[in-house]
């Protein structure tokens, strides 16, 4: 078994080296076989040397990228750009040339259009971290653009993931890690099944290669809504477990979760040493000392989330350190990190035992057991224990009340620190459907063929958050502009003429908008009948998933949701009811509805419930989901008719 | 030259000692004091209090300029809204040396937190360019967020524009020019800007106005936003070291511009002439118009030269653009101006504005004017815009036209200048003409739309020179959506495209879309009869409301026409009913007599068992004025009044 797949690895790479050195494919070819691509990597190279050098690990990743333009407007692919912390990595020997093709051979030319600066993102407000942008000169179909490069891993800790896709084909890909016998490497692989991505492992005296080939692999696959590509990309994690020195003890690097702990928690030793009086003089006026436990955290994560701003400086190892939380409460701004320190430091002062938790947002698919690295969490937050229960504390989310988590950490495994030397990995639930509820009730009359009336939506949960950081950020115009967008139904002659808000400045209860409404030119008067649809909101209309199109990328929702559409129509005078739509109910996996209408002398009233009961729709579920969409728009296709009696 | 310049500097500022700048020894109070603001500006989320802007020419002995910029502003931040939009500062300084920042908060009871250098961090953003960056620390909702910095450059330009006005209320904005006594400004106040003073003594100029409690600027639809800002325009108009006549005027501008791009050069025509020779398109047989064309078309292509984004001064030249591929405005002007002089073809060189942000100002002579390039052929009175790719002759970026542009040509080898108005395109150029034809089944599902659609002139002036670069499924992906306009649901069956040629604008050849459309959403059961959404079937409209006084003039980037033809037989065993709806006619002119400007006109005739509707939407002017702006609603409207017609096939 063992002999065969050296002999097909072998094989592959003699196949790989030909290409390279003799028969570039044609771009004829090429473009016959990648007609929507304008590049292609013809090899996409990394070679990690590990190594004890004087005493110390020295881990080097040669980078290999030889891309060809295979259509003339496909300049912005040839550019290549290399993000990286100087902090913890150094990039040398950058060597950038432009293959042409002449004749047979291939003429060179190096490019020396290299610029290195900070890198920025708007969500960031200050980060170190460089871009150096390897620009090329104008080229053409045929022309390759081939970089290599050095780059050196400062701390050990910091290897990442090689993927096998790319967002161009990649014809040859390959990835080695070689390291002497004195050091143990681990990797965990993701998303393999299905793609020719080859493994072999090759000893010789000294040292362990590690080897992962592909061959032409397609470019990723792209979906809206989609998740991370990690969920579903082909990929591998490679990390150091262990490492040797002649003489010395083992020294273990990440050989599981508690060093990952381990090393965490030698990062923030400096962390809230010493009593702020500022800030407790703040916990102190907050408190009347007759509080229990959870009025307390109450209070206090209230206080942060109120007070302290979103702002992140991302500045060397402050990338990893909270600050103190003295600072954060003078500075009045900070980032997450910030924001868990201040929370811990405050509870500390209320008398409640609080811990810094490490935890991956939403966008990172791996659990602390299968990859104990840093690749698998980037966000920090508070938490404490009520009755035997975790509770978690993340104040980037301004408005989302005590118990309930930010959307972005749901269901996602958190790594709480109890004390020095203590962990627990505990899952932070997702919130059920019905928390996350949307309900609209409405009253209308039928004027000529326009609507009037009036309705109340309810918002509760995330829908509730999300509402009240638009309506805070948005006042006058803005304000009512965006409602008008929000609660618009039955078509755009939708007019608001007044509203108002509740609970905009309550965490708990849930949000209530009242407002009084006019739909212009929505029922159909014809002769002595009225054709009206009670559909006003029609809810995921037309959002079937095109199935062939998605290749099967799962789709992802932000939270679970349950929405309630109700719609009472009062029968004019002189009318009867002649025709009522069917009742409907649908269940499909985590997807229902139901559309129920009833009538009085005075009313007919159509009420609707739609819930979605998952935060991914899998590519198996995605039949499901199209099914409640067919439904739905059948639903949405029937009208009521009222007659002169 | 760079490498000169920094020299330069460094000399310059050596030889300037402290005294030579007027505010050099600026700074703030050190016990802030501000007036107080009134209840219904405590409603708004920020005021600002003061907004100061000093900019002075200083004279030194190389003959050019220093500037010397100050800025201090300090905004009071009432909300959480408020202090998000004002706790992350960021100072551009692009060539320019920051020479003191400094900055403060200063909560509602009066505790002041200065920040620390240290917090002062310096990063560079793609496109924008270099900035210092802070955050303000300390803010509280009721507290004042107060910076000022001072800032020392080489003035690459002796003109600008300082706009006064912004979407938040200002308490009081201040802007000052201040130069050396021998130079001269004209400053041009525009939207409400009050008179401007200028005053000066021995040594200087001083120019400067300060304005009380501007009002905040809303956005609003169809609207030049911008260009209505309360602004001021600034530019030199006298040296009189050098001459007593008037500088970087118009006179001023055909022997500088004519120089740099009209004017033969050796060294870059014969580079230029080479490439062309070599790789360049064969136009030996081709009339002048053809040859314009087939140079234009050559030479946007991508993988031929494109236009670097950044503006990056590296890529001005033309013999760098064919190299590299890559040209700056600059750069790219440059490669046509020089391969019709190499090919005889007579142009002018013609600067102007996007009229929707800054409306050129023949009145004003200022180069600040003089920002977007383009290149006219008097013989055949067509545009070019050298610098967009997608862009082709005789149809320019509908913003450029419509305004006034400075044109300068040769006139018996003497560079001259003259402002002139640019036509904008006509209505009969931008027509979009859609011919549906639809075909019910029994049970009213999947009803089938046969669709032509012909887009003219700016209808599809950005779709037709891109297609040939989309891949096969963007393609499919922008084509579909341009038949399949009356609901989401809809589904192309088949589809095909003519006057797809890159080479020819979309006023000359239209790009027109044949189809058909498989599509559900248009019926609806009401019990044994149909609801048929006829209304839909020209796709969704806008819905203009207004609720606030309107405060711009209504204004479009071009005049434009819409044409639609619906045609569908009524189905066997049904009746229709409901098509006197159909009948719309809301148009205007400008007063009751005059020609119509602007309408919405709707009629349909019923033949046998096939109805027919014919909409004729139109907008001929690009503006109307404030007085007519409820009519304009109106028509604007009307095509919303139509997506909502419903006609009922009764069961007979």
């Amino acid at each position: 078994m063992f002999k065969n797949a050296l002999l097909l690895q072998l094989l592959s790479l003699a196949l790989s080296f030909s290409g390279i050195a003799q028969s570039v494919p044609t771009v004829a070819s090429l473009k016959a076989e990648y007609p929507d691509e304008k590049a292609v990597f013809l090899v996409k190279k990394e070679a990690i040397n590990v190594d004890i050098v004087n005493g110390e690990l020295q881990i080097i990743t040669k980078h290999h990228l030889d891309k060809l333009l295979i259509d003339d407007n496909g300049q912005a692919y040839a550019n290549h750009t290399i993000h990286y912390s100087p902090v913890f990595y150094d990039v040398e020997d950058i060597v950038a040339e432009v293959f042409t093709p002449k004749g047979s051979k291939y003429k060179k030319q190096r490019i020396d259009n290299i610029e290195t600066k900070s890198s920025y993102s708007g969500m960031i407000f200050y980060d170190d971290s460089k871009e150096t942008e390897i620009k090329f000169p104008n080229m053409g179909a045929g022309q390759r653009a081939v970089v290599s490069y050095q780059e050196n891993i400062k701390d050990a800790h910091f290897l990442s993931a090689f993927y096998f896709s790319s967002y161009m084909p990649i014809l040859y890909g390959e990835l080695t890690i070689t390291f002497p016998k004195s050091v143990k490497v681990n990797y965990k692989s993701f998303n393999l099944e299905g793609t020719n991505v080859k493994f072999s492992t090759i000893h010789d005296e000294k040292s362990t290669t590690y080897k992962w080939t592909v061959i032409n692999s397609k470019s990723f696959e792209v979906a809206d809504n989609a998740p991370a590509i990690s969920y579903y990309e082909p990929h591998v994690a490679i990390y150091i477990d262990r490492f040797e020195i002649e003489g010395k003890e083992p020294q273990r690097v990440l050989s599981d979760v508690s060093d990952l702990f381990g090393w965490y928690t030698s990062l923030i030793t400096e962390v809230n040493q010493d009593e702020d009086p500022t800030l407790k003089n703040i916990v102190d006026s907050l408190l009347t000392g007759n509080e229990t436990p959870r009025e307390k955290i109450e209070k206090v994560f209230y206080w942060v989330q109120d007070h302290i701003k979103y702002v992140a400086f991302e500045d060397g190892l402050g990338g990893f350190i909270p600050r103190q939380a003295s600072l954060v409460c003078t500075r009045r701004f900070g980032d997450c990190k910030d924001m868990a320190s201040i929370i811990t430091d405050m509870l500390r002062y209320a008398g409640i035992e609080a811990y810094l938790t490490w935890i991956g947002s939403r966008d990172i698919p791996y659990r602390y057991e299968e990859l104990p690295t840093p690749m698998v969490d980037n966000h920090m937050i508070a938490s404490t224990k009520l009755d035997g229960e975790f509770i978690f504390l993340d104040a980037t989310g301004s408005y989302t009340p005590l118990g309930m988590p930010t959307s972005f950490i749901q269901g996602k495994e958190a790594m709480v620190k109890l004390a020095d030397g203590s962990f627990e990995i505990v899952e932070v639930p997702a919130v059920v459907a019905q928390k996350n509820h949307y309900k609209d009730e409405v009253t209308v009359q039928l004027d000529g063929k326009n609507l009037i009336g009036q309705g109340t939506a309810t918002l509760d949960g995330y829908v509730k958050f999300t509402m009240t950081h638009k309506l805070k950020n948005k006042l006058g115009q803005k304000r009512d502009d965006y409602l008008k967008g929000w609660l618009e139904k039955g078509n755009n002659k939708f007019l608001i003429n007044d509203y108002s808000v509740n609970g905009l400045n309550d965490k708990v209860v849930p949000l209530e908008i009242e407002y009084k409404f006019s739909i212009g030119s929505y029922a159909s008067l014809v002769g002595e009948e009225a054709y009206v649809n009670l559909h006003l909101d029609r809810v995921y209309e037309n959002a079937q998933i095109d199935i062939e199109k998605r290749k099967g990328v799962a789709r992802e929702i932000d939270y679970k949701k349950q929405e309630t559409h109700i719609t009472n129509l009062d029968i004019p005078e002189g009318y009867e009811v002649t025709e009522l739509p069917e009742n409907q109910n649908f269940i499909d996996g985590p997807f229902s509805f139901s559309v129920k209408y009833s009538q009085t002398d005075s009313q007919v009233r159509l009420e609707k419930i739609v819930k979605i009961d998952t935060l991914l729709i899998e590519k198996e579920q995605f039949d499901q989901w199209n099914n409640l969409i067919d439904a739905l728009d059948d639903a949405y296709g029937e009208v009521v008719v009222l007659k002169k009696k | 030259m760079k490498k000169v310049l920094i020299a330069l500097f460094v000399v310059a500022q050596i030889s300037a000692s402290a005294q030579d700048f007027v505010h050099e020894d600026y700074t703030w109070k050190a016990s802030p004091q501000f007036g107080t603001i009134d209840s219904t500006e405590k409603l708004e989320s920020y005021v600002v209090l003061q907004d100061f802007h000093s900019l002075e020419y200083v004279n030194n002995p190389l003959g050019l300029s220093l500037l010397y910029e100050v800025i201090h502003k300090a905004v009071k931040v009432n909300d959480d809204r408020g202090i998000q939009s004002f706790n992350k500062v960021y100072i551009p300084a692009n060539q320019i040396d920051i020479k003191e920042v400094k900055a403060r908060s200063i909560s509602p009871t009066g505790a002041i937190q200065e920040i620390s250098k240290e917090d002062i961090k310096e990063v560079e953003i793609e496109a924008y360019g270099k900035f210092k960056i802070f955050a303000i620390q300390g803010l509280q909702p009721g507290s004042i967020v107060e910076y000022y910095y001072k800032a020392k450059g080489i003035s690459n330009s002796y003109w600008g524009r300082e706009i006064l006005q912004e979407q938040g209320k200002v308490k009081q904005a201040t802007f000052q020019l201040i130069c050396p006594e021998h130079l001269e400004f004209n400053l041009k106040g525009y939207n409400g800007v009050p008179e401007i003073i200028d005053s000066s003594d021995e040594v200087r100029n001083y120019y400067g106005v300060t304005i009380s409690d501007i009002k905040p600027a809303y956005e609003e639809k169809y609207a030049a936003y911008r260009a209505n800002l309360m602004r001021i325009e600034y530019t030199i108009s006298k040296n009189k070291n050098k001459t007593n006549e008037a500088i970087y005027g118009w006179e001023s501008a055909a022997p500088r511009f004519y120089g740099i791009y009209i004017a033969p050069d050796k060294k870059e025509d014969k580079a230029v002439k080479k490439a062309f020779k070599k790789t360049g398109p064969d136009v030996k047989t081709l009339t002048e118009l053809e040859k314009i064309k087939a140079i234009e078309v050559f030479y946007k292509s991508p993988s031929v030269v494109q236009v670097d984004p950044n503006q990056s001064g590296k890529y001005g030249s033309p013999t760098v653009a064919l190299e590299e591929g890559i040209a700056n405005q600059r750069g790219i002007t440059l490669l046509y101006t020089r391969l019709f002089n190499l090919l005889d073809i007579e142009y002018q060189l013609v600067f102007t504005t996007d009229k929707m942000s800054t409306r050129f100002d023949p009145e004003f002579e200022s180069w600040a004017m003089l920002q977007e390039p383009l290149l006219y052929f008097p013989k055949h009175d067509v545009y070019m815009e050298p610098a967009n790719a997608i862009s082709r002759l005789g149809m320019i970026t509908p913003n450029y036209a419509d305004n006034y542009g400075l044109f300068i040509y040769d006139r018996e080898g003497i560079p001259k200048a003259r402002t002139k108005y640019i036509e904008p395109t006509t209505v009969d150029n931008n027509f979009d003409k859609m011919e549906l034809n639809l075909k019910f089944n029994d049970n009213f599902k999947n009803t089938k739309i046969d669709v032509k659609r012909t887009m003219s002139g700016h209808s599809s002036y950005n779709l037709k020179p891109q297609l040939p670069f989309a891949t096969e499924e963007q393609r499919e992906q922008i084509l579909n959506q341009f038949v399949k306009f009356m609901g989401e649901d809809g589904e192309v069956l088949r589809r095909e495209e003519k006057g797809t040629d890159p080479a020819i604008n979309a006023i000359d050849q239209p790009l027109v879309i044949i189809g058909q459309v498989e599509i559900n959403s248009i019926t609806e059961r009401a019990g044994k009869n149909y609801l048929f959404k006829i209304g839909e079937v020209i796709g969704e409209q806008v819905e203009m409301y207004q609720e606030k006084k309107r405060v711009n003039q209504a204004e479009i980037e071009y005049p434009h026409q819409y044409i639609r033809d619906i045609t569908f037989n009524v189905p066997e065993g049904y009746q229709v009913k409901g098509l006197e709806e159909l009948n719309i006619d809301i148009s205007y002119g400008k007063s009751e007599n005059d020609s119509k400007t602007m309408g919405f006109v709707s009629t349909y005739k019923n033949k046998g068992n096939q109805i027919t509707v014919h909409i004729d939407e139109y907008y001929r002017t690009t503006t109307y004025p404030l007085e007519q702006f409820e009519e304009f609603r109106e028509v604007i409207n009307a095509a919303a009044d139509f997506n909502k017609i419903v006609v009922i096939f009764e069961k007979i």
